[in-house]
């Protein structure tokens, strides 16, 4: 429309926005337009969606290029499931005002999600389906579709009218009537929902919960006087206590937190103290382990000991039972030699070990005979040993050689025989030892030559001590007189 | 009583995607400005026509 003063278009406005002008037709027609918006938009508010779009429509037939109006209308089709008219409304809004237009928002936020568009077009043509599966007269598939239709899009109005019509001519009125509700919960004030609810209570003859809770306000009163009816005083509200209800929230919220912390807090605890203890078990059982180590320990030492006493209580015992011998030997010796029967005492002397006896008075004793008995014996204890060495008994050598020593050490030639069993029996080292022995001890003895001669057989003996035979006259106290004993024969 | 018949014929198939286009020319997009105009255009053909 132009200004009829100076002919300039005055899109959307009343006043020329170049002589000023003031048109008062399309004042009123902008006025008229904007009224119907207001409408529009209260009845979107209340979620009468068929309302708002009718009053809508209206005020774009007043102005069509009233943006707002054409885009809460694409809005309110979008609301209903009805996609393309709501692309519609909003492309031609975008012609009509193509700066600050939320519409290009819309547009855009529906071309950025094909995926979302896709399913709206699937929507779409499984309605279109159905729409021909009820031409067809298959109600069945029809159903089956529209089903589909509602859960992928549960705000698809005609839908929900069409799959509710359905179910009320198979008389399925329990179904139908589940649709249409869910129908004027999306649009309350849908003129078709609420002629086939209307319908559906007919049917179903279920009374309308209006008029049945008003007859219950009524009461009839008996009365001789034509009958009035009169509304009962009957309290219409239910005020209920605030106070209650807040401690009622307050428990809710109790409830709901302690489920909160049963749920979530209390595993997360039980599971670090569960940590919590396996660790301490690791660190029992690694102090438990290193405990049963130690007492495995303890355990060997302890048997050890045990050996070492049993050892111990063996080699006391030896020690003992020799000493005891020992003396036994010498009160016999001492009661030969009392006999004056000095062979007897010297061979018997002879025997005893000097190192099993242990007491003075009995070294004493040992000495004496043994003084008193060695010319008797020593000589045939020696040549006797020779003859065994002739014989070959080396063993027994070894012992008769022995008793010759302890009765008189001086005898250089039971160390020689000593040195020469050994040597004939292997024993290289007590061979050198006792050969060793002659020619340190007794430089002047006639075996000495042999010794060196024999210990040169014996090969490397370097490494050899001379053997000490101390021990063998441990007791004596007559020391080296001269080497003729053995030296001379 | 609802007649079935004539209430499911109500019904129209829904637009597609594909169609919006087709749906957006086919919008009657005449405001009652556009019918004034048309009206004042008429009535001074009218006029001029008698004028001569």
């Amino acid at each position: 429309m132009n200004c009829l003063k100076c002919n300039m278009p005055l899109e959307n406005h009343y006043k020329c926005p170049h002589c000023g002008y003031v048109d008062k037709v399309a004042r009123k027609i902008i006025y008229s337009s904007n009224w119907h918006y207001n409408q529009g938009l209260a009845k979107a508010r209340v979620r009468d969606l068929s309302g708002a779009a009718g009053s809508l429509s209206q005020a774009l037939k007043y102005n069509k290029r009233n943006t707002d109006a054409r885009n809460l209308l694409g809005l309110i089709y979008y609301q209903m499931g009805e996609i393309v008219s709501a692309l519609s409304e909003w492309v031609i809004s975008v012609h009509f005002q193509q700066e600050n237009n939320p519409a290009s928002g819309y547009i855009q936020a529906i071309q950025n999600n094909p995926a979302k568009l896709r399913e709206a077009n699937k929507v779409i043509q499984k309605y279109n389906l159905a729409l021909n599966y009820v031409q067809e007269n298959n109600a069945d598939m029809a159903i089956i579709e529209l089903k589909k239709v509602v859960n992928l899009s549960p705000t698809y109005i005609r839908a929900y009218q069409l799959l509710g019509l359905l179910y009320m001519q198979r008389k399925q009125y329990a179904a139908a009537r589940k649709v249409l509700t869910r129908a004027v919960k999306v649009d309350r004030n849908n003129m078709a929902t609420l002629s086939y609810l209307k319908e559906l209570n007919k049917l179903h003859g279920k009374p309308d919960k209006a008029q049945n809770s008003k007859k219950e306000d009524m009461m009839r009163i008996n009365d001789p006087n034509p009958i009035v009816i009169e509304e009962s005083t009957g309290q219409g509200y239910n005020d209920y206590s605030t106070g209650f209800l807040s401690f009622i929230n307050v428990l809710i919220g109790i409830v709901i937190g302690a489920a909160v912390i049963w749920l979530l807090i209390v595993p997360s605890i039980t599971k670090s103290k569960a940590a919590e203890y396996n660790q301490a078990v690791v660190e029992y059982s690694a102090q438990i382990s290193e405990r049963n180590k130690n007492i495995d320990e303890l355990q060997k030492q302890v048997q050890e000991l045990q050996t070492q006493l049993s050892q111990y209580e063996a080699t006391v015992g030896d020690a003992v039972n020799d000493a005891g011998v020992s003396e036994t030997k010498l009160i016999e010796a001492v009661s030969k030699y009392l006999q004056n029967d000095l062979e007897g005492a010297g061979q018997l002397i002879a025997d005893i070990e000097p190192a099993a006896i242990t007491d003075a008075q009995e070294k004493k004793i040992y000495s004496i005979v043994k003084e008193a008995t060695k010319d008797s014996v020593t000589e045939d204890m020696f040549y006797a040993a020779i003859d065994e060495f002739e014989n070959g008994n080396y063993v027994d050598v070894i012992d008769g050689m022995t008793r010759v020593m302890r009765m008189d050490d001086s005898y250089s030639g039971a160390v020689f025989y000593m040195g020469r069993a050994y040597q004939m029996l292997g024993d290289t080292v007590n061979a050198a030892g006792y050969y060793k022995r002659l020619i340190q001890s007794y430089p002047d003895s006639r075996y000495v030559e042999d010794a060196r001669t024999y210990l040169e057989q014996l090969g490397d003996t370097n490494n050899v001590e001379a053997v000490d035979i101390g021990s063998t006259s441990e007791t004596s106290d007559t020391g080296q007189d001269d080497d003729n004993s053995g030296d001379d024969n | 009583m609802i007649n079935f018949e004539e209430e499911l014929k109500k019904f129209k198939p829904s637009l597609e995607i594909d169609q919006a286009e087709e749906a957006i020319y086919k919008n009657d997009l005449r405001d009652v400005t556009d019918i004034l105009e048309d009206m004042m255009k008429e009535l001074k053909a009218a006029a001029g026509s008698k004028r001569f």
